[in-house]
């Protein structure tokens, strides 16, 4: 039971950030984390629970300042997922390969200190510390839909700030044509996932310029209003929501500005299921499975799927003259 | 008794989803946990059902004979559970999804051919229809082979990446398909 009262955030990393959404489940869970915290507290004062809550370390960085002063972006009214859902069903096979893994492995990824590797066709490349590649940009809260290519879906409030707006300060040249990421991989110390090749790792994504530079392409640091849990890919990943989750890559520690299409790794592992851009469309399917219909978590039937995943005003002109069903 | 072991062996696994289910803690998507727990049941139960006869013949203990039709009518139960699952929440009980699934997806297909292999087998396991059918009965009652490996394949079909534990199921179904070779030759 302890286990689920404790929040598996990295505490060390930022101090906890805490907004104030209107919204009623969100605050709900807080006074329950609250009212659970002191619960804890007071039995760790009795000397009956085993390590309490970690006190937040002095600040090295201004996080729940800036989650504080977060703008509100909402792209739906649907009900959101609930904090537990989104940090306890996850697809993030260098902590395993099941749904719960990446939750009960979380502790395996240490994310301080941390550093992005900047390269390519760009004026500013280096290695950037995780600091240095936040300070510069306002957080803003996201209320995007989440849909995995297994046919089920969330709605996730995030923290981030644009992809475009960090693009920008490493100045791209005309021959960057995408951005290519890739997820942290120290063959010398794998994480628990990593052991085995289910995947070529380090996991690889990418996007077109033009995609990586839509608005609502988004770089996360946090969800909640708070710093990002480990299993959902922290510190940093990228969301876009109109694609199938495998192209929001995770925790990642290198962007590249090249040339040519980059590798990704599902369209590696399977050229024939996972296409370069897999953005959610429900007249193409799988060659498995349909992806008309999808289920949302905490629904018991399944519900349509939207072009784009409900994105199309705002992503459709991307596609313009392109046959989706072979750019699948 | 040995029969009473087959019946609360089989349906501890059930009892355990119907616990997990009242206290609510079958997960973030309830609905993939069950999915998923009744077809590998299914496929434990299928598998353990052939193992009856290389085991009393190896071993010669004829008194688990009667494990093989028990063990097998729970394979069913569970593949009956998976099936309605699937067709009601995964479906919203539309049969022209339903169809439509059969035909375009491959492991849909196989997965509910071998459905209707067990149905059959479950509906002329009582003793009445075994002596209707005659040797008919063992004809097609062998069937079930087929449809262990029409589920190993249902199986195969879903996995993205991750194919540890399918091997185990797989080197099961193999060694007793080598087992059956190797007595018809004798």
């Amino acid at each position: 039971m302890a286990r689920v009262l404790i929040p598996r955030f990295q505490e060390d990393r930022f101090t906890r950030g805490e907004v104030v959404t209107p919204h009623g489940i969100y605050l709900k869970r807080r006074e329950f984390m609250q009212s659970a915290a002191l619960a804890f507290g007071g039995a760790a004062a009795l000397g009956l629970a085993g390590p309490a809550f970690a006190e937040p370390k002095p600040p090295t960085f201004d996080f729940a300042a800036k989650a504080a002063a977060s703008k509100k972006v909402i792209t739906t009214d649907e009900a959101l997922n609930s904090f537990d859902e989104i940090t306890q069903y996850n697809n993030f096979y260098e902590l395993g390969t099941s749904k719960t893994d990446p939750y009960e492995n979380a502790d395996a990824l240490t994310t301080s200190p941390w550093s992005v590797t900047v390269e390519g066709h760009c004026e500013q490349p280096g290695k950037y510390a995780l600091e240095d590649i936040l300070k510069p940009h306002p957080f803003e809260e996201r209320i995007y839909r989440l849909r995995c290519v297994e046919a089920w879906s969330m709605v996730i409030p995030w923290l981030g700030f644009p992809l475009a707006d960090l693009i920008k300060r490493f100045a791209p040249t005309s021959k960057a044509k995408y951005v290519a990421f890739e997820t942290l991989y120290d063959p010398k110390n794998p994480l628990p996932g990593q052991r085995r090749r289910t995947i070529n790792w380090p996991y690889r994504e990418g996007l077109r310029m033009d995609e990586a530079m839509n608005p609502l392409t988004f770089m996360a640091v946090g969800l909640y209003g708070k710093a990002l849990p480990n299993q959902n890919g922290a510190p940093l990943r990228l969301v876009v929501p109109w694609k199938y989750g495998f192209k929001s890559i995770k925790s990642i520690v290198a962007i590249k500005f090249v040339e040519k299409q980059p590798e990704t790794s599902w369209n590696q592992l399977q050229p024939s299921e996972y296409g370069f851009y897999s953005n959610v469309n429900p007249s193409v399917s799988h060659p498995r499975w349909s992806q008309a219909r999808e289920r949302r978590i905490g629904e018991f039937l399944k519900r349509k799927t939207l072009m784009f995943n409900g994105y199309e005003n705002e992503v459709a002109h991307l596609y313009k003259g392109m046959d989706l069903k072979r750019n699948f | 008794m040995l029969r009473i072991i087959a019946h609360i062996a089989s349906l501890m696994p059930f009892i355990w989803m119907g616990y997990l289910a009242v206290v609510g803690k079958l997960g973030v998507n309830p609905v993939e946990k069950l999915t998923h727990d009744t077809g590998r049941w299914a496929l434990i139960l299928l598998l353990a059902s052939l193992s009856v006869r290389p085991l009393v013949q190896n071993f010669k203990w004829k008194k688990i004979m009667p494990w093989r039709r028990i063990l097998g009518l729970y394979a069913f139960f569970y593949a009956l559970g998976h099936f309605t699952i699937y067709l009601m929440l995964d479906l919203s009980l539309d049969f022209g999804f339903l169809w439509e699934d059969i035909v375009e997806r491959p492991y849909i297909s196989v997965g509910f051919f071998a459905w209707l292999i067990l149905l059959v087998l479950a509906l002329t396991s009582p003793q009445l229809a075994r002596k209707r059918l005659g040797r008919k009965w063992i004809a097609l009652h062998k069937s079930v082979y087929a449809a262990a490996g029409l589920v190993l394949l249902h199986y195969y079909w879903l996995i993205r990446a991750d194919y540890s534990s399918y091997w185990w199921y797989l080197v099961v179904f193999i060694g007793l398909m080598l087992w059956r070779l190797v007595l018809a030759r004798k």
